[in-house]
C-alpha cells in the first residue's frame, strides 16, 4: 500500500467534518487518505467565554487561523500543520460574509474586512470576497498550493440538501446557493426523509451525500470550485511524489 | 536487533511495515491499531517458537482468537491483489524470518496452520515451507523452531530467539500493588506486573556487579521524589493488612518527609506512579528481561510530567545498555512525547491512524528543520500532537 494522503481540516462544526469526509470519499475513490480535523477544538470549561477559546463556528475558524498563522510566523503555510499533512482544507460558510467582527466578539481582526457580502447571484461575488478575508486570517497573500478553501454558499447544508433531496423544488431552483438559511429546508422535507443537523443524523446520510456528489458539484458553483481546486491540489501532490 | 516488521491482513493492519529503533513509541487514537501492531509481533513470536495457539498467544499477552476472525476483511483495493493469508515478517541486518498463516480455521482449540515459512541468514535459507507444502510436514508446527535445534549460533538464531522471547506487558495497578493475582506469570515480572517485589529485589542485587543497575536505582529514586529509598522485604516485616498482599515479599519504600521510625510504606500504600516507574525499571534493567518486548499503555497512572521524565530516563536506559534491547510502547500521554530524544535515530516515534477505508497507517515522526524551527519558537512536540498537527488524534 502506498502512503495514504494526509488531509488536515479546519471546519466550522462536527457536521461539516462528516460532509467533508463524504465529499473526499467521492473525490478520492481509489486513494487511501487520512482526514484529521484540527478545528473545532476547545475546552468545555470555556464554552461561555465571549471570545476566550477557539470553539465552533466561523469565530472558531477565525481564532484557529490566527493562532496557526502566529505559530507559522505570520502565515499558516509556515506552521507545523503542513509538516505532517499533505493538504489543509479550511472551511467557512459563505453566510459569514454577512457577519461583522463585532458580532463574534472579535477585536483583533487583521483587517476590518467584514461584512463583505455582494449581491447574489452570482454566488462567486460573495465567496470571492470571503476567500480574500479568510486568506487574511490565514496570513496568506494568495492561494497556497497545499491549502484548499471550502466556501459553500450560503452554507454546507446547501450541498447536503442538493445531495439528499435533489428533487425538492426549492433545492432545484437556480438561486439555491443564494437562498438564506438553507438548513431550514431540512425540516421542510417529507417526514420520512426528514433529518436534523446533528452528527448522528449526518453520519447516516454520509454515504448518500458521497454518492450524490457528482450531481452536487456539477450543479452548485462552490461545490464545483471546491472539487476543482482540491483535485488540482491532489494531482499536483501526486506529480510531486512521483 | 529487529530492524523491520511487516504485517499483512492482520486485523486492521492490511499492509504495514515499520522500521524499528531501540525505543519505539506509538501514538494514535483508541482503535487506530496500536495494540494490533503489538499483537501481530506476538503472533510472529509464537510462530518463531513453533506453535500458534491460544496458549502461546496468551503467554505473550496477545488476546487469543481464530485466524478467520483475525484476518482483515477489507475489500481489495484497485490495482492490488487480495491477501490470501495472514502474513508476518521480521528482518534484522542479516537475517529474516517470515510466515504466512492460513485463515480458514474456524474451530477453537487447535493451532493455527502455517502456510509458508522462511528463515534466512545472509540470503541463505535455513528453514523453508513452500506454498504448496510437498514435504507434508505438520502444518501446525513451525519449521524454524525445529531447525533451530541444529543451529548453534548466528544472526538468524539471534533473530529467532529475540522473536521467541517477545511479550506484551500490560501492567495493572492491583497486580503491581500485589492485591490481585498475576494471570500470566513469568520471570522476572509477569505480563500484568506480577512478581514485582521479587524482580525489584533481583534488580537491586545486580548493583553489586553492575553499575548500570545502580544508576537505574538512583534515577528511579529521583522520579519518586518523596522516597528516600526502596527495596523489597518479607511481607511479615511490614505492618500490612492481610488483604494487602498476595505474595510473601513486598516492596518497601521509606518516605523522606516522615519521622524515621514511622516512614516505611509498602507497595500497597504508595502512588501507582511509583509502581509503574519500578515496573519499567525492571523491564529495562533486569538481566533476565526480554530482549524485545512491548508495554501497552506505558503511561498508565502517571502524571504528565512524570510520564515525560520517565520516558526520558527509559530511552536513556535502553540507549546505554551494553546488551542491546528493544522496546515498543504505546502511550496516550502527550507529555511522554517531550521525553523522547528523537534526534537520536535509535528512538523512534510513530503515529498510528486509520485511513478512510479503515486500514491502519503507521508513520514515523522525524525531526526535520521545520520542526526544529518550531522548537526554537517554543513549541513542544506534545502541544503539536494535541493540536492534531502530527496526526494520531481522533476526530471525536
Amino acid at each position: 500500500m502506498s502512503e495514504p494522503l494526509r488531509v488536515a481540516a479546519a471546519v466550522e462544526g462536527p457536521c461539516d467534518t462528516i460532509v467533508l469526509q463524504a465529499v473526499l470519499n467521492a473525490l478520492l475513490p481509489d486513494t487511501e487518505f487520512e482526514l484529521q480535523t484540527l478545528q473545532p477544538e476547545g475546552s468545555a470549561a470555556f464554552a461561555s467565554a465571549p471570545a476566550g477559546e477557539t470553539g465552533v463556528g466561523w469565530v472558531g475558524i477565525f481564532r484557529w487561523s490566527r493562532q496557526a498563522a502566529s505559530e507559522g510566523g505570520g502565515s499558516v503555510s509556515g506552521s507545523s500543520v503542513l509538516v505532517y499533512h499533505d493538504v489543509l482544507i479550511v472551511h467557512v460558510d459563505a453566510d459569514v460574509a454577512g457577519k461583522t467582527y463585532g458580532s463574534g466578539n472579535i477585536c483583533d481582526a487583521p483587517r476590518n474586512d467584514l461584512p463583505c457580502e455582494e449581491p447574489c447571484p452570482p454566488p462567486c461575488s460573495t465567496t470571492d470576497a470571503l476567500r480574500r478575508v479568510v486568506l487574511n486570517w490565514l496570513g496568506e497573500s494568495e492561494n497556497h498550493p497545499r491549502i484548499v478553501l471550502c466556501t459553500p454558499c450560503r452554507n454546507i447544508e446547501a450541498w447536503v440538501l442538493a445531495a439528499v433531496a435533489p428533487d425538492n423544488p426549492v433545492v432545484n431552483r437556480d438561486d439555491w446557493e443564494c437562498r438564506r438559511n438553507p438548513e431550514g429546508q431540512l425540516t421542510a422535507l417529507p417526514r420520512r426523509r426528514r433529518f436534523s443537523k446533528r452528527p448522528d443524523d449526518y453520519r447516516r446520510k454520509q454515504e448518500e451525500i458521497g454518492r450524490a456528489w457528482p450531481g452536487v458539484s456539477s450543479r452548485l458553483t462552490e461545490a464545483g470550485r471546491f472539487e476543482a481546486e482540491f483535485s488540482a491540489c491532489v494531482a499536483a501532490l501526486a506529480r510531486h511524489r512521483r | 536487533m529487529l530492524e523491520s516488521l511487516s504485517i499483512k491482513a492482520f486485523k486492521s493492519l492490511d499492509d504495514v511495515t515499520v522500521d524499528l529503533g531501540l525505543v519505539n513509541v506509538f501514538i494514535g487514537a483508541n482503535g487506530s491499531g496500536k495494540s494490533n501492531l503489538l499483537e501481530a509481533l506476538g503472533v510472529l513470536s509464537a510462530a518463531a517458537d513453533g506453535k500458534v495457539d491460544d496458549q502461546t498467544l496468551l503467554a505473550r499477552g496477545v488476546r487469543p482468537g481464530l485466524p478467520a476472525i483475525y484476518k482483515s476483511a477489507f475489500p481489495v483495493m484497485q490495482g492490488e491483489k487480495a491477501h490470501l493469508y495472514l502474513y508476518f515478517g521480521a528482518r534484522s541486518a542479516e537475517a529474516r524470518y517470515e510466515i504466512s498463516l492460513n485463515s480458514l480455521r474456524k474451530e477453537a482449540a487447535s493451532a493455527w496452520r502455517f502456510e509458508t515459512e522462511q528463515w534466512e541468514e545472509n540470503g541463505v535459507t535455513l528453514a523453508e515451507r513452500p506454498t504448496a507444502d510437498e514435504t507434508r510436514t505438520n502444518p501446525e508446527r513451525g519449521l524454524a523452531a525445529l531447525k533451530a535445534a541444529e543451529v548453534w549460533e548466528g544472526v538468524a538464531l539471534d533473530l529467532l530467539e529475540l522473536l521467541q522471547g517477545y511479550v506484551i506487558f500490560s501492567p495493572t495497578t492491583p497486580v503491581l500493588r500485589g492485591v490481585a493475582p498475576e494471570t500470566q506469570p513469568r520471570h522476572p515480572v509477569g505480563l500484568s506486573g506480577g512478581n514485582l517485589p521479587q524482580a525489584i529485589s533481583e534488580l537491586l542485587k545486580q548493583r553489586a556487579s553492575d553499575k548500570y543497575s545502580t544508576r537505574i536505582y538512583r534515577e528511579v529514586l529521583e522520579l519518586i521524589d518523596w522516597a528516600e529509598s526502596f527495596d523489597s522485604t518479607s511481607a511479615n516485616r511490614l505492618s500490612l493488612s492481610p488483604a494487602a498482599s498476595t505474595s510473601s515479599i513486598v516492596i518497601r519504600f521509606r518516605d523522606r518527609f516522615m519521622r524515621k521510625e514511622r516512614n516505611v510504606l509498602s507497595g500497597y500504600d504508595v502512588s501507582e506512579g511509583a509502581l509503574y516507574a519500578l515496573f519499567l525499571a525492571v523491564v529495562a534493567g533486569h538481566h533476565r528481561s526480554p530482549g524485545l518486548c512491548a508495554v501497552d499503555n506505558a503511561d498508565h497512572g502517571l502524571n504528565p510530567r512524570m510520564a515525560r521524565s520517565l520516558m526520558k530516563h527509559l530511552c536513556q536506559w535502553y540507549i546505554d545498555l551494553n546488551f542491546p534491547r528493544q522496546i515498543l510502547l504505546t502511550t496516550h500521554n502527550p507529555l511522554a512525547l517531550d521525553g523522547l530524544p528523537l534526534q537520536d535515530d535509535r528512538v523512534r516515534l510513530f503515529t498510528v491512524s486509520r485511513t478512510n477505508s479503515g486500514r491502519t497507517s503507521v508513520r514515523r515522526v522525524t525531526v526535520n528543520d521545520r520542526l526544529l524551527k518550531k522548537a526554537e519558537q517554543g513549541w513542544s512536540l506534545s502541544r503539536l500532537w494535541v493540536m492534531g498537527h502530527l496526526g494520531g488524534v481522533p476526530d471525536v
